[in-house]
């Protein structure tokens, strides 16, 4: 085994840093702030990081894609989040996957195996593939793609590190095919010469690629009849593939903990745990938990353990042990070095997911431990102008708005023979690029419920169709009166579906949970699904679907609101796209509410989300929700003070993270004088 | 497996679709019938399970408690009591070639479950025998098989599912989605996770088994594990409250990752694989893998307690491999409409399927003694309620295929009205040595027609 030291690069480098520039890590002439002195503090409370959360965070230390997200048991989600507290446990079986799969990334980081899989991708999204009608064996684990002639699939990766890498796609190919069919591989538009391979049961093109770090598109691309039943069953991309590349920095810039077939070099290998205890337990470090790490190291070396070994299964315990696994909330003395660290640590996990890095983020983001208005307005406008702030979408909006409910839609093939995966893959980038916008744009965030424009791929528009008046550069302009805001989006009105039919009390239940936080209670038990339309019946449209619930007084006492919110949005069938008529009958998208009035289709409802006063409020709850893993209190203090702060602060993300991040509470979990 | 024959289908919308039907005839056993066993208790045979509880002990049992979601379509799972010679229900076909190893029960009330009549409560109610907690707090009591692992000193037990949590849902009747995860709860240290990678499954039970000394591993383990335990003492010391019991359930949890240098040898010694293929294709695909898992778990005895999870409670998973377009949870709720019975029919004939073909695999694997991992395993078909058209948990049927010769085998029985399903936990648990008086809110001992000659 080769390890490096500068494997764990960020962390040596802290160490360095942190011996010759000790300011940069917010140390001073003042013991009382310096990193290896303890503060007095008392614990406020703690969770444990979600398995996304130390996904993230041990990427980040190890300078490898730790891929632990698919590698622990799936985090219950309560509260609609996945990082709640109460849910968040460490009984037998979490730990004991924990310090399997830890100590597998442990190992795979100090000796990587670039034909094994691609450690250093950072993430791969399929951006779109091709169906034919038959579509089964399509699941959450797995996708595959039907070749259909002259198609093309497309799969987007973001690589952490430039090299050679090897690009596979596994293929099955049945003999139906015709002799002249053919597939081409592009990377970035650009055609690459492959091989094909026959293995086991595939039919495999393979191909060694130069490619740099950032994003990559790969096409297949199809010419030719392949018969209608091949497949695209899965790729892979597998390295760097380099000579040169031993670990995440090439072997030239390295100073080497063993040299290659030689025993790690011990004060190295000590240099190495000290670093990436300092990194893994962010403020809960001190200079007795490193001599704790090294001690173990030291005891394993004397029970005879190979130093390679040792090293391993220390930094595996490190990674494993409760200072990095759970977020610790302290009442840290104000001004000393954990208080300012620990903040940033927090907002870290809220704004990106995971945890900054003790060497360049914290003094960056907190220069001089101050954590007053302005020095939270700067910390907060680095944390949204970094790329890892993608989190505040990815997973906070994905979550609230319920985003991935689009990745599960499975329309069913029969009923909607257009669909495919390159429109579901348009549809959830749209969405997601319409919340990245108002998020990051500094936008007032109840533009989501009336904006009438936005970026959609050639595929969604062919769907869209006559709902687009213009496109500029990729940006549509909806028809206000068909596309307005994402309650009207095609993805969102498709999740919010049945494979066969649209659900009206699902996408006004949607609403009220998530945009206005008015819950009815629950529905009795015994209670049936909405039925399904029937044209030979006097079931024709989602308005008849509904009318027991409107007519018994009993449902109707919650149906009322519910339902009328989701038959307001019955133009949109179970793909989203628009209609105008269902079985016949022209589509009735009016509604008469308590509250609201008389309103007509999406538009109206839009206007009136994004006047209602609930909106704010709700969405400060939910933002609360994430950032402290458990919900507020009924009549909150710090949620009604944030919200005041949004609402003055122009609805943005920016305001209400600033009032939340700048409180008490969030700092030390303790309430403070502004509540 | 028998399919007898396809039916052609129309739903409401007027299209048509085909997939395979399962005949049903009509519910065989009404009323009163169902308020007596159909079979005579065994009268004197003194304490419960004494010759079962005796056998158990020199045999290596097992516990594989195998969830599908949202019910049974019911009417397909009603059978004659007896023994020997009753036949199984039409969903229940596919356990016909292990029928000599089946012992199935009708009738079951799970009360605290129904106290909240939906997929949450019942859910986690179905191992735990008691109504969840509302609120922020995720807690539903010891599930039976946390409570067998820790009286029987089983130190890894491994969860199992096949479908990842929700990704859109409202709570029900004020209680969270959360609950319908997971069917183990370790009390107050809330749900016990489930792992939905074979891949990482086969990692969890075996990693770092093979390749290297066990004397040596088994040092280093104890070195960071004790590592690990002082590592939280010290947190722990400076915490009150409900944190203190997360860092002491941490504390507890560092047993897991100690093996002993035996274990290591033990599971060394097994033929496991290098690993599984991560990317799996599919419903089947997916439900297979698992399977190889367990098998492989049972085999090598790295765990003795596994739960399976073919979906979460609420499941609303396509199964276009079966030709059913609608979500799961949707057709459950069938309101007796033929084309969504069907649909129902052939999900709940295709789960009880998958569990038989994993028996089946069981009973092929030479346990010693004479007896198959099958033989030693109580494997233990369930769900959240009986029919999932009104989330019914008042009429609720459980299968046991195994355990033979510990319960009464290839027998069918009728309960009385209002048998707790918790007796059923509690008499489980007698299996595996572990006696209970009472379990849950409603469990008041084990069952009578469980017991052996």
């Amino acid at each position: 085994m080769n390890v490096d030291c500068v494997t764990i690069s960020a962390a040596i480098r802290l160490l360095l840093l942190s011996v010759l520039l000790p300011s940069i890590v917010g140390c001073s002439d003042d013991p009382a702030s310096h990193p290896d002195e303890a503060a007095d503090s008392s614990v406020q409370s703690l969770r444990r990081l979600s398995a996304r959360e130390l996904d993230g965070t041990i990427s980040d230390i190890l300078q490898i894609e730790a891929g632990l997200i698919a590698r622990l048991p799936a985090d219950t989600i309560h509260n609609n989040f996945d990082n709640q507290r109460s849910a968040l446990r460490t009984n037998r079986t979490w730990l004991r996957s924990a310090e399997v799969a830890i100590r597998d990334v442990v190992s795979e980081a100090l000796s990587p195996d670039p034909n094994t899989s691609a450690r250093y991708l950072v993430a791969g999204h399929i951006l779109g593939g091709t169906t034919g009608e038959v579509r089964d064996e399509i699941g959450s684990y797995g996708f595959m793609w039907h070749i259909g002639p002259n198609d093309r699939s497309t799969w987007q990766v973001t690589l952490r590190h430039s090299g050679r890498y090897r690009f596979s796609a596994y293929l099955n190919i049945p003999e139906l095919a015709a002799d002249d069919a053919t597939i081409t591989v592009l990377v970035d538009d650009a055609s690459i010469p492959v091989q094909w391979v026959r293995e086991a049961d595939h039919d495999v093109l393979t191909a060694e690629v130069a490619l740099d770090a950032g994003t990559t598109l790969f096409q297949l691309r199809s010419d030719g009849d392949f018969g209608g039943l091949a497949t695209i069953d899965y790729l892979t991309l597998n390295g760097p593939v380099d000579d040169a590349f031993v670990g995440v920095i090439p072997r030239e810039r390295s100073a080497p903990c063993a040299a290659p077939d030689q025993a790690v070099d011990s004060g190295c290998a000590r240099s190495v745990i000290e670093a990436v205890v300092r990194d893994a337990l962010r403020s809960e470090y001190s200079a007795a938990a490193a001599h704790n790490a090294l001690d173990l190291y030291e005891a394993m070396t004397a029970a005879g353990s190979s130093s390679e070994d040792a090293l391993v299964s220390t930094l595996a315990g490190v990674l494993t042990s409760p200072g990095t696994l759970f977020l610790v909330d302290r009442d840290w003395p104000a001004g000393s070095w954990q208080s300012a660290h620990q903040g940033v640590q927090r907002a870290a996990f809220l704004v990106w997911g995971r945890a900054a890095d003790a060497e360049a983020d914290v003094p960056a983001l907190a220069p001089d431990g101050a954590w007053d208005q302005v020095a939270v307005e700067r910390l907060v406008d680095q944390m949204l102008a970094d790329p890892r702030a993608v989190s505040v979408v990815d997973d906070f909006a994905t979550r609230w708005l319920g985003l991935d409910t689009i990745s599960d839609a499975e329309p069913d093939p029969e009923m909607f023979p257009g669909f495919n995966g390159v429109l579901r893959a348009q549809m959830l980038a749209e969405v997601r690029r319409a919340v990245s916008q108002v998020f990051f744009g500094g936008g007032d965030l109840r533009t989501l419920f009336t904006s009438t424009s936005g970026e959609v791929g050639p595929e969604l528009a062919a769907h869209y169709g006559d709902d687009i008046l213009s496109i500029e550069e990729g940006t549509a302009h909806f028809d206000p009166a068909r596309r307005t805001g994402l309650q009207s989006r095609a993805g969102m009105m498709m999740g919010l579906s049945n494979p066969t039919s649209t659900h009206p009390t699902k996408r006004g239940l949607w609403l009220l949970d998530r945009v206005l936080c008015d819950l009815p209670p629950p529905p009795p038990a015994d209670v049936d699904p909405i039925p399904e339309p029937d044209p030979d019946s006097d079931i024709l449209t989602g308005r008849d679907r509904v009318r027991e619930h409107l007519a018994d007084s009993t449902c109707a006492s919650c149906h009322v609101v519910m339902d009328g919110l989701g038959l307001m949005l019955e133009n949109y069938d179970a793909t989203g796209q628009w209609r105008d008529t269902e079985n016949g009958v022209e589509i009735d998208a009016g509604y008469e509410f308590p509250a609201w009035g008389s309103l007509q289709g999406a538009s109206d409802l839009g206007a009136a989300l994004a006047e209602d006063a609930r909106f704010p409020t709700c969405f400060v709850s939910h933002l609360y929700t994430y950032a402290f893993g458990e919900p507020p209190a009924e009549n909150d203090r710090l949620v009604e003070s944030v919200t005041r702060d949004f609402v003055d602060g122009g609805y943005t993300l920016r305001a209400a993270l600033v009032s939340l991040i700048a409180s008490e509470r969030f700092l030390t979990g303790v309430a403070g004088d502004e509540e | 497996m028998t399919r007898s024959r396809k039916t052609i289908c129309r739903n409401r919308a007027g299209r048509t679709m085909s997939f395979p039907r399962i005949t049903t005839g009509r519910r065989l056993f009404l009323g009163g019938l169902l308020s007596a066993s159909g079979l005579p208790l065994i009268a004197g045979a003194g304490p419960v399970y004494a010759q079962g509880a005796g056998q158990a002990a020199s045999r290596r049992l097992r516990l594989l408690v195998h969830f599908v979601p949202n019910g049974f379509y019911m009417d397909g799972m009603a059978a004659a009591p007896g023994v020997g010679g009753w036949e199984l229900p039409p969903l229940l076909s596919a356990m016909q070639p292990l029928k000599h190893k089946v012992t199935y029960l009708q009738g079951f009330q799970n009360a605290p479950a129904g106290d909240r009549s939906t997929h949450s409560g019942q859910t986690a109610g179905l191992l735990t025998g008691v109504s969840p907690a509302s609120g922020d707090v995720l807690r539903a009591g010891v599930s039976i098989d946390r409570l067998i692992a820790a009286r029987a000193g089983l130190t890894t037990t491994l969860h199992l599912a096949t479908e990842p949590p929700y990704t859109f849902c409202t709570p029900d009747d004020l209680l969270s989605c959360g609950y319908r995860s997971s069917i183990s709860w370790a009390g107050s240290a809330g749900p016990v996770p489930n792992i939905s990678s074979p891949d990482q499954a086969l990692r969890t039970l075996f990693g770092g088994a093979t390749g290297a000394d066990p004397a040596e591993l088994a040092s280093r383990t104890r070195l960071v594990t004790d590592y690990l335990r002082d590592e939280a003492e010290t947190l722990r010391a400076q915490i009150g409250g409900e944190d203190r019991e997360r860092l002491s359930e941490f504390i507890d949890a560092t047993r897991s990752v100690e093996v002993s240098a035996s274990e290591y040898e033990r599971l060394s010694a097994c033929d496991i694989p290098p690993g599984v293929d991560p990317i799996q294709f599919g419903v089947e695909a997916l439900s297979d893998a698992m399977a190889d898992v367990v098998e492989l778990a049972f085999r090598c005895d790295a765990t003795r307690v596994v739960t399976l999870m073919e979906g979460h409670g609420a499941s609303d998973r396509v199964f276009g491999n079966l030709g059913v377009p609608e979500p799961f949870h949707y057709v459950s709720h069938h309101d007796n409409d033929p084309y969504n019975v069907a649909a129902y029919e052939t999900i709940v004939h295709w789960e009880v399927s998958r569990f038989s073909r994993l028996c089946q695999r069981l009973d092929a694997i030479d346990d010693g003694n004479g007896f198959s991992v099958l033989d030693n395993t109580v494997a233990l078909l369930v769900s959240g309620m009986g029919d999932g058209n009104d989330h019914d948990v008042s009429d609720m049927p459980a299968l046991i295929c195994g355990a033979t010769g510990l319960i009464p085998n290839d027998a069918c029985f009728s309960l009385p009205d209002g048998t707790p399903l918790a007796n059923l936990h509690i008499s489980i648990a007698g299996l595996f040595g572990v006696e209970l008086d009472s379990f849950g809110r409603d469990g008041s001992g084990p069952l009578q027609e469980l017991q052996v000659l």
